[in-house]
């Protein structure tokens, strides 16, 4: 079925020539031969991605980013042309993509990068562009390497499991310059045209140059535009933007309200990949958004009990006990608690912690170490 | 002279290369790498010239496989993680990097751990860590892990196979690898880091 679907969009390709094509504003802009092919492939990548584990379970957050979608192309002003449709990836890495059939989706990354619904707005309305200007059919009708492009869609098939090659093609830097310039300029017309502030978009492309920079990407780098590109995209990003008004709306702290939770998402996903300054970072401003939520005091007492070094058990052991004053039957801050004071020879303590651990926890997956260190340490019995 | 080159060619080109996979039912020395360990009697080991590997699988890698895989001392446990395996570490904050590392890591999806638990291996404290998660295609799977460290470097006795059928059928050969298992003084100077372990969705 996929094989079939690309071997028809490659035997198509020969005879296609890189003509003006409409954009898709209008339910009947027919699709091309070609295109018909890339949505079915796209529907098969979608479900891929969907069913791969990455999808943040969250329907607010994808209500949300959907009411922020449907303000960018309103459905009478030509958003049911493309069934667009919004889910967030838990993946750290700053990236979002749309399909050719309007199916976008926004990495836990790139979300923890923003800082206001503005920033959202000039995102989502950059990969709405890509659909709406059929950015894709483009690229394949340009491309002087027809096999690539093919290979390329061949790999979106198995986006869920190996994204390179959906990303490469789709990411938020994988089209060709004017293409994305276009979708740049599409993005903030769309966003000022929807009410928002737009000259805080070079914000968001400002972070991704750091990350970049930090990251040491190469140039031309599949995944995500490297330093030079993102210094041209933002200089012609505030070019655009010069003499554009900043009475918009940022939308700040609706966007930090409803994405607080995939922050500290995010940041438990930084932290188990050791990335222990992203996730100090984010974890900061969750528990600015949320200060009496648990759960960011809990994250951060895990974050200073791996990173270690002097005063860090003293600062874990402070998280724990303060996300267990809000929470005092979180087994895994009692945990935490009891591992932390027993690093610091705080012995009678650490066993009273842990035991309390296994009473809230029986079915724990490491009972038995802990049963072992309770068994080890002085004067002490499981 | 010219005979000996002329006879060396000839000899070269009788030899046969050597067979990709290697009949399993006894131990397989890493002398390099510093371990032994059983390759079970009807399962296979991937043989690669000129590299110790210890890869063995009995149906097909997709289906099971146990490997063995090496960290040194101030690596990460696989490429992509931060955090690096640390002298002095606790087998439970062994398992514990790993577990943080494969549970927020590409490779797996939805993985979660099941069992971080203390282990023998090769008569030292070690650990033992299962998980679950999902594969590419979507299929659940399970990895069991048997981690020690010895000789400045972290060893990894790793076996994974979809949850059903295989993991419960071929995990008693594991254990019998793990048993099996013995370090010896390592010979060469540690490895880079591994790979993240493959979920067994595709074949190598």
């Amino acid at each position: 079925m996929r094989a079939a679907a690309i071997g028809a969009a490659a035997l198509l390709l020969g005879g296609c020539a890189a003509g003006a094509l409409a954009p898709r504003k209008a339910p009947d802009v027919a699709l091309e031969e070609e295109e018909k092919g890339m949505w079915h492939v796209a529907a098969e990548a979608q479900v891929e991605i969907d069913r791969g584990g990455r999808v943040a379970a969250d329907p607010a957050l994808e209500a949300y980013l959907a009411s922020v979608g449907r303000r960018l192309v309103p459905p009478a002003q030509g958003g049911e042309a493309i069934p667009f449709r919004f889910r967030a990836l838990r993946d750290p890495r700053p990236n979002a993509f749309c399909l050719p059939n309007g199916a976008i989706y926004v990495a836990s990354g790139m979300l923890a990068r923003m800082e206001s619904e503005a920033e959202l707005a000039a995102l989502l309305g950059h990969e709405m562009a890509h659909a709406i200007h059929r950015h894709a059919l483009r690229e394949l009708r340009t491309s002087q390497n027809t096999g690539a492009v093919m290979a390329t869609l061949g790999a979106m098939v198995g986006a869920g499991a190996q994204p390179g090659g959906l990303i490469y093609m789709a990411s938020v830097s994988g089209y060709s310059r004017d293409m994305e310039r276009e979708a740049d300029r599409e993005g903030l017309a769309l966003a000022t045209a929807a009410g928002y502030d737009a000259t805080l978009a070079p914000h968001l492309f400002e972070r991704l140059r750091d990350f970049a920079v930090a990251e040491k990407l190469p140039e031309g780098s599949a995944y995500f535009a490297s330093h030079p590109r993102l210094e041209e995209r933002i200089a012609s990003m505030r070019e655009a933007l010069a003499g554009a008004p900043s009475r918009g709306e940022a939308g700040a702290e609706r966007y930090r309200q409803q994405t607080a939770r995939l922050l500290l998402e995010n940041a438990r996903i930084e932290l188990g990949r050791g990335r222990l300054a992203n996730a100090r970072e984010q974890l900061g401003r969750f528990q600015k958004e949320r200060p009496g939520d648990a759960a960011g005091h809990l994250a951060l007492g895990e974050l200073e009990r791996r990173e270690g070094g002097e005063g860090s058990a003293a600062r874990a052991a402070a998280a724990y006990r303060k996300a267990l004053e809000i929470e005092p039957r979180s087994a895994e801050a009692w945990r935490g608690l009891g591992l932390v004071l027993q690093r610091s020879g705080q012995a009678e303590e650490s066993r009273r912690a842990l035991r309390r651990y296994l009473e809230l926890a029986p079915a724990a997956p490491d009972r038995a170490h802990v049963e072992a260190a309770l068994q080890d340490s002085p004067g002490g019995k499981p | 002279m010219r005979l000996a080159i002329a006879a060396a060619a000839l000899a070269l080109a009788a030899c046969p290369p050597p067979p990709a996979w290697m009949p399993g039912g006894q131990p397989y020395l890493a002398s390099q790498s510093g371990y032994e360990a059983l390759v079970p009697a009807d399962w296979m080991r991937r043989n690669v010239k000129d590299r110790e590997l210890y890869l063995v699988t009995r149906d097909g890698l997709p289906l099971q496989r146990i490997e063995v895989a090496i960290t040194p001392v101030g690596k990460p446990v696989y490429r992509g993680s931060k955090r690096v395996v640390a002298e002095g570490m606790s087998p439970q904050e062994l398992g514990e990097l790993l577990a943080d590392a494969l549970v927020s890591g590409e490779a797996l999806a939805e993985a979660r751990v099941l069992e971080n638990a203390p282990a023998t291996v090769s008569g030292r404290p070690g650990f033992r860590l299962l998980l679950a998660f999902r594969d590419g295609d979507g299929l659940p799977r399970r990895l069991a892990i048997h981690g020690v460290m010895a000789s400045g470097r972290l060893y990894g006795i790793v076996y994974g196979a979809p949850e059903r059928h295989y993991f419960n059928r071929d995990l008693a050969a594991y254990e019998e690898v793990v048993r099996s298992f013995r370090l010896t003084t390592p010979i060469a100077p540690p490895p880079p880091p591994p790979e993240a372990p493959a979920t067994g969705a595709a074949g190598s």
